[in-house]
């Protein structure tokens, strides 16, 4: 029970960042922070693809429902975007390579190219490619934005103590805490 | 929980900055620009000489381009967003999509004769 209430109130907050992080401007016109893609991350590292990938869907449905684009290509981008990026981030995290920053990265790649092919077939052409690479860079930059943030946020959750994330040695002052 | 980040992820970025940079410095450079303008694959205007142009589709009304011998930019759009606009000028090798008309704004490719289609 602890769980479902972790993860619709994720839902909840990462459905705002949707909405609130279209008013904050990014350096090109058509990219967007993707702030609402740190939750998904977050959970795609710390407990799996199932809880992943089901915010990811949840998260993309509620936000479109918000903004009135359900159903619309927007909403279409952003559904398969966001799906892709938590399948590549939470089967990227199991070979412990690679901290929250390069997971970050890969699945922002994973969540353009999606983006991109699903546009591409909207119109019919693959010249839509030529953008990738300024994505991609661009990517970075939001990517490493996300991964502070999830950090971030899962600090505050073990500081909370809701017992969900992360099971607890006992006897072992193990504190991880609001610390980067 | 996790680390931030370590030095695999500082040479994932390295890699990635590394292969996309490239692409983004080198782009393509003709001597005498053509603009094509494609709708759904097919080229719906070809503009060679400087001037503003309507981009009309099966008599409907979708942009308005401007094109000043070197570099194009879309003036007018019917569609909401207008990230087209926003995008201001581009030049050879470079490319303005708007997705909602489903058009793509280009610049041809003389020195390499391939089908865009097809790319």
């Amino acid at each position: 029970m602890k769980k479902i209430s972790l993860l619709s109130s994720l839902t909840a907050l990462s459905s705002i960042m949707y909405i609130v992080e279209s008013f904050i401007p990014f350096p090109l016109v058509f990219g967007k922070w993707g702030f609402s893609n740190s939750v998904v991350l977050l959970l795609a590292v710390e407990m799996g693809l199932k809880e992943a990938s089901l915010v990811a869907i949840a998260k993309s449905i509620v936000g479109s429902l918000m903004v009135g684009k359900f159903l619309s290509l927007q909403f279409f981008m952003g559904f398969f975007g966001a799906l892709s990026a938590s399948i590549v981030e939470s089967y990227m995290s199991r070979f412990r390579k690679f901290g929250y920053l390069g997971l970050s990265v890969l699945g922002s790649i994973s969540n353009n190219f999606t983006q991109f092919l699903i546009a591409s077939f909207f119109i019919k052409s693959s010249l839509i490619f030529a953008l990738f690479p300024l994505m991609i860079v661009f990517g970075i930059i939001s990517a490493s934005a996300n991964a502070y943030i999830a950090k971030k946020l899962g600090g505050i959750i073990v500081e909370t103590d809701l017992g969900v994330l992360f099971t607890k040695k006992k006897g072992t002052s193990f504190k991880t805490g609001n610390t980067v | 929980m996790k680390r931030l980040l370590g030095k695999h992820d500082f040479l994932l970025i390295t890699i990635i900055l590394a292969l996309s940079i490239p692409f983004i410095v080198f782009q393509s450079h003709d001597h005498k620009p053509i603009v094509i303008v494609m709708r759904e694959g097919e080229i719906i205007l070809r503009v060679s000489s400087p001037g503003r142009y309507d981009v009309k589709w099966k008599g409907k009304y979708l942009m308005k381009i401007e094109f000043d011998g070197m570099r194009v930019r879309v003036v007018d759009s019917t569609c909401f967003l207008k990230l087209c606009e926003k995008m201001g000028w581009i030049g050879p090798g470079g490319t303005i999509v708007c997705v909602p008309n489903k058009v793509i704004v280009t610049f041809e490719n003389v020195e390499k004769k391939y089908d865009a289609m097809t790319w």
